[in-house]
This record gives structure tokens, C-alpha cells and sequence, in this order.
């Protein structure tokens, strides 16, 4: 009951005109971001949030744009899946698999209002199990200390390669470089400074908004650049959507797999560091496995669209789970969701609930309607958002890039960000090529500080004593599941390579 | 350049990186480990993962021919060009200059890509500027 009254203030906050606008905004834009190829949630929402910031928004009012952002994102990557067979953002890559067959086949009006069904029955019923888990989670986070908080961090970096994980040494590697950057600048604890050999400029540290629009929206026009083939220009790009109503009995049909989707999904979601690539993935293959009789799968098989577009936003609304509860996100779009909270003085974590009930709430409240707005803007008029497609490059590439200039240069006014930005551009372009990723270098830059003095307030309060680290049975369970977490991928790692391949050929 | 060349990279910065941490001087007064201690431990898992890229090498990457990487960073020049010359022309001009190169690069047509790139920058200054009301940089001419 007592969850009940929360929600209902939460719709009091949500539906005030500005917040409603906000949300409004933000599921346009979010869905804009997740159809253009090379545009993902992470860097959608990386580029709102300096506009936010020189806009004077309150923090819910911020957390409901960008939130709007992030599930609008989510819905958006499945429209270049299934029309170009070029996934929109990562989690939307299985989409494509059954998708682009349908098109093929005439088919893609059906393949986007299924979708678009599935998108929003998984993000519906992941809100609702935020709404129920996040509360009991906060019970459980308030027995945690700074030992536990420690842990919990390093769990959070064992565990971002999810089992899908190409190479953990790159994903320590990277993990570790964000952590690096995080430690330069004034030392908060002693006030000494460190790593800035005397530049001012770098006293404050490295603003980690200019670290992720550097590496993801700056390298992005390098990626461009690197891609662009002059002499292919000139190729027409067609998009034919036709008839957008599918049969009641392919509705019916799909019902199931939106279940089995949602709920593998959702738990890949609140797990930590699998985010909502790995619950499209394990909601495709899994719906494949039990489904897949009569071998329509990869086809244009109606389920196979829809078990990972629900299991991708069951994902999303999951990922959301530790991000307010614990303060520990497991993705790297809520990861950078957390930093703007806290940017505002606002820190996420067992005391959000208590000190700042609008954000949660409204928060929540916000995602249910935006939810409703995202199934309008997604099906009846999802034929004007692929004409955005049509958009070439090479006019798209230069506003995104002035606009992340414009960004950063509003919160700071300051060139030298600016220049740091364009440099980590090209670490981002170049760590591209290697297959390093990205995505543990932002959760590093944003998490250090907080792991650091944790760490250090662990130490102080049991006098240097390492071993009190493992001392509480919390803290135990902890580490053993960082451990497994770490050493899994390892064993697993064949196995998913091979099925991997075995989608695709 | 592969994961083995990265790899060494990163050890060096690494190493760089435990001197810079050595040399912060410790004030009077500090907690239980101090400010060196935790930049210690990231350091060696710095050093062990780049062991693991020098020794492990996955495959090479993909390079694009030579001509790409001299575009690339020309781009980023560009880039940090309109950096340092944003305060000093203003907002719209430099604006203009950069956008237009970007997409000149991407494969417009010199006319178009100026095009392009006049409609971004005065847009986008609208928009923001006075619209939105963001400080952008103004430079002489106050736009």
C-alpha cells in the first residue's frame, strides 16, 4: 500500500506540464537516437546531459528527460533492424536476424507493430518489477558499509564483460584506465593533488561528460570518416513499410515468447554488468531453442522478433534496479544516468528513496507514461521516424558532432575541455579498432572516486586491516560472486562464440 | 599496430603512471592508506591485463589504407582547431567552418557541404542561443 501512495505522488510529479513535456521530448528524441545506426542510448543520453545541465533542470525533471531518452532509445534500435538489417544500437542486433527476413518478405509494418507490442509489454512489466524490487532491495542495501560498497564495485567491473565477454584481460584493461583517469586531479580525502603536474586546468579532474562524448559521439564522426566511400555514395536507400496491422492470430501467437523474453530479460537487466544486449541475446536463443520446430527461425519468424525486442527492454527497465537501489549501475547508459545524479547532489543508493522520493518516483511514474507515448510514437507513426533513415550521413554526422561541442562548451566555456574531448575522440576510435570497449573506461571514470573512498573509509575504519575485507558474510557473498562472475566467461565463452556464428551464417 | 604494440603502450603508461603516484607529496595529515595506495592497485591490474594483450594477442585488426588515417587526423585537427578558435571568432563562424569540413569529408560536394554547413551552425545557434538561452561563445561580433 504504502508503494502506492509513493507512485501516486510519483503521477503528481510526472504529470506536471513541464515534466510531461520533458518526457514527451525525451521519447521522441530517444527513439530518433536508437534508429540512427551508430547513435546508441549511452550517447544519446551523454549528449542531453550538458543541455540539461545549462538548462536549470531539477533533478527529476533531468532524470525524466534522459530516462525518456533511454527507453526510447531502447525501442528506436529495432527500426533500421528490421527495415536495413543494420542494427540501430547493440541490443537491437538479434532483432535483425528474424527481422530484415520479414521485410524481405513485404512484411515490415507487421514486424514493427510486433515489435512494438513487445518492446512495450517487456518495458512495461520491467517497470513494474523495478516498482516491486528496487524497495526490497533498499532494505537489504541499507546493511551495507563501506566494506560491502567496495566489493559491490568490483563486482560490478568483474562482472561488465557479462558472459558474452570477447576478452576480459581488455575488459580489465579498460575498467582500469577509466579508474586511472578517475584519480587524477585533487585528492578528496587529504586535498593533495594528484597526476596534474601543476595544470590548473586538470585540478578539477577530467569531467567524465567529457570523457563519454568524446569517446563515443566524437569517435563516432572518425568512424564515419574511416567508413565513407566515395565512389558508393550515390546508392538509393529504399524503405517500403506497408500494411502495419498484423493478424490476431500473429498477435496470439507471439504472446508467449513476449513472456519468456520479458522475464529473461529482466533478470539479465537487474544482474550486474549484462545491461540489455545480453537479454536480447539470451532471449532470442532461448525462444529459439523451445520454439524453433518447424526451423522458421532466422526466416522471418514472428517470434523471433518479438522475444528479443522484449527481452531488451525488460532489460533496460532491470539494468534501472541496482542503478537506484545500490548506486551501482550495471550498464553503461545507466551508469552515466547515475553520474548526472550525482553531478546534481543527488546520490542514488538506499537513502535516494528516503531523501529525494520525487526522483524515484517520478522517475517511475514518468517511465510508465513514457512507455504509453513510446507505443504510440513507435506504431502508428513509426513511418515517420524511418524516413529519419533517409537522413544521409553526411549531413547527420556534422550536427551530432557541433552539437556535443555545444554540450560541453556550455556547462564549462572552456577550450581546453573541448581539446581533451576531441583527444579522446580518437582513443575512442583507435580502442574501437582493438576491440577494446568503451563502456568499462566511462563506468571507471565515474565510479572510481566513489570505490576509491569507500575503499579508503573501509581502511580507516578498521585501522589498515586488509583482511576486514572479507570479514562480514555479506561482503563474502560478495566476492564469491565477483569471482565466478570474473572466471565464467572463460568456460562459456566457446560455447557463445559458436552460436554466435552459427546465427549469422 | 596490433593488441601486442597497445599492450606495451599501456605498460608504459603504466609506469608512468606508478611515478606520477609516487611523486604526489602526502600532506600531515591522511586517512589510513593515503592517495597512493589505491592508484597502486589499479596500476597492477594495468600491468597484469597488459601482460596478458602482449603475450595473448587477439587477431590484428583491420586498418584502414593510409590515406583514411592522414583524413582522420586532419578531422581531429580541425577539430581542436575550432577548440581553441570558438572564443576568439565566435560561435557561428567557427561553426561553420567545422561542419562544413565534416561533411565534406563524409562526401558532399564543396557547394553542399557549405551549404550544409551555414544551416547547421545558425540553426543551431537559434536553437540553443535563443531559443534555449545556452552560453555559446560569442566572440567579436557577439554571435
Amino acid at each position: 500500500m504504502e508503494t502506492l501512495n509513493f507512485l501516486i505522488d510519483g503521477f503528481r510529479v510526472a504529470l506536471t506540464l513541464e515534466n510531461f513535456t520533458l518526457a514527451l521530448i525525451g521519447c521522441i528524441l530517444g527513439t530518433i537516437f536508437g534508429a540512427l545506426p551508430g547513435l546508441g542510448p549511452a550517447n544519446g543520453v551523454a549528449i542531453l546531459i550538458p543541455l540539461s545541465f545549462s538548462l536549470g533542470l531539477s533533478p527529476a525533471s533531468s532524470m525524466i528527460l534522459l530516462a525518456s531518452v533511454y527507453y526510447g532509445a531502447m525501442y528506436g534500435g529495432r527500426i533500421s533492424s528490421i527495415l536495413l538489417n543494420i542494427p540501430g544500437d547493440e541490443p537491437a542486433m538479434m532483432t535483425c536476424l528474424d527481422g530484415y527476413p520479414m521485410t524481405k518478405q513485404g512484411r515490415a509494418g507487421e514486424a514493427l507493430t510486433l515489435t512494438g507490442l513487445a518492446s512495450f509489454f517487456g518495458a512495461m512489466f520491467a517497470t513494474i518489477g523495478l516498482v516491486l524490487l528496487a524497495p526490497q532491495l533498499v532494505k537489504v542495501a541499507l546493511l551495507f558499509g563501506p566494506v560491502e560498497y567496495f566489493a559491490l564495485f568490483v563486482m560490478a567491473f568483474a562482472t561488465l564483460g557479462g558472459v558474452a565477454s570477447k576478452n576480459q584481460a581488455k575488459t580489465v584493461l579498460a575498467s582500469c584506465l577509466g579508474l586511472g583517469i578517475a584519480t587524477i586531479g585533487v585528492d578528496h580525502q587529504t586535498g593533495v593533488p594528484r597526476m596534474s603536474y601543476e595544470i590548473i586546468e586538470l585540478y578539477d579532474g577530467i569531467d567524465f561528460l567529457v570523457v563519454i562524448v568524446g569517446l563515443f559521439a566524437v569517435s563516432e564522426v572518425f568512424v564515419f570518416i574511416e567508413n565513407t566511400n566515395l565512389k558508393k555514395l550515390n546508392e538509393e536507400k529504399k524503405i517500403i513499410i506497408g500494411n502495419i496491422i498484423p493478424k490476431l492470430k500473429i498477435v496470439k501467437k507471439i504472446v508467449p515468447a513476449m513472456f519468456r523474453g520479458t522475464f529473461l530479460g529482466f533478470l539479465s537487466g537487474i544482474l550486474p554488468g549484462a545491461g540489455a544486449s545480453l537479454g536480447s541475446f539470451v532471449a532470442y536463443t532461448f525462444e529459439k531453442k523451445i520454439s524453433n520446430k518447424n526451423d522458421t527461425f532466422g526466416k522471418g519468424d514472428e517470434r523471433g522478433v518479438a522475444a528479443p525486442e522484449a527481452g531488451n527492454n525488460a532489460a533496460a527497465g532491470g539494468a534501472l534496479v541496482p542503478m537506484l537501489a545500490l548506486g551501482v549501475p550495471g550498464s553503461g547508459t545507466t551508469a552515466v544516468l547515475l553520474a548526472m545524479l550525482m553531478t546534481l547532489d543527488v546520490t542514488p543508493g538506499p537513502l535516494l528513496f528516503k531523501q529525494n522520493p520525487d526522483v524515484v518516483w517520478g522517475l517511475i511514474a514518468a517511465l510508465f507514461i513514457g512507455n504509453i507515448v513510446l507505443l504510440i510514437l513507435n506504431i502508428p507513426l513509426v513511418k515517420y521516424f524511418s524516413k529519419i533513415l533517409l537522413i544521409p550521413s553526411k549531413y547527420l554526422m556534422p550536427v551530432v558532432a557541433m552539437i556535443s561541442f555545444v554540450g560541453i562548451y556550455g556547462i564549462s566555456g572552456s577550450s581546453f575541455d573541448l581539446i581533451i574531448m576531441v583527444m579522446f575522440g580518437l582513443l575512442g576510435w583507435l580502442l574501437r579498432k582493438l576491440d577494446i570497449p568503451l563502456v568499462p573506461i566511462i563506468m571507471g571514470v565515474i565510479l572510481g572516486e566513489h570505490m576509491e573512498s569507500n575503499l579508503r573509509r573501509a581502511m580507516t575504519i578498521h585501522d589498515g586491516d586488509w583482511f576486514m575485507l572479507i570479514s562480514s558474510n555479506v561482503s563474502i557473498v560478495i566476492w564469491t560472486i565477483t569471482f565466478v562472475g570474473f572466471i565464467l566467461p572463460f568456460f562459456l565463452r566457446k560455447n557463445i562464440k559458436l552460436t554466435i556464428k552459427k546465427l549469422h551464417k | 599496430m596490433n593488441d601486442r604494440v597497445f599492450g606495451v603502450f599501456t605498460l608504459l603508461l603504466t609506469f608512468f603512471y606508478i611515478f606520477s603516484a609516487y611523486i604526489v607529496e602526502e600532506s600531515f595529515i591522511s586517512d589510513h592508506i593515503g592517495p597512493k595506495t589505491y592508484p597502486y592497485i589499479v596500476s597492477f591490474f594495468l600491468i597484469a591485463s597488459s601482460l596478458f594483450l602482449i603475450f595473448k594477442p587477439d587477431i590484428k585488426p583491420k586498418w584502414p589504407e593510409f590515406r583514411k588515417i592522414i583524413e582522420i587526423l586532419m578531422t581531429a585537427v580541425i577539430l581542436i582547431m575550432y577548440a581553441i578558435f570558438l572564443p576568439v571568432i565566435g560561435f557561428v563562424f567557427s561553426t561553420f567552418f567545422a561542419s562544413s569540413f565534416i561533411s565534406w569529408r563524409l562526401g558532399a560536394k564543396l557547394s553542399s557541404a557549405y551549404t550544409a554547413g551555414l544551416i547547421i551552425s545558425v540553426t543551431i545557434f537559434i536553437l540553443f542561443r535563443k531559443i534555449l538561452g545556452l552560453s555559446l561563445a560569442t566572440g567579436p561580433f557577439g554571435f
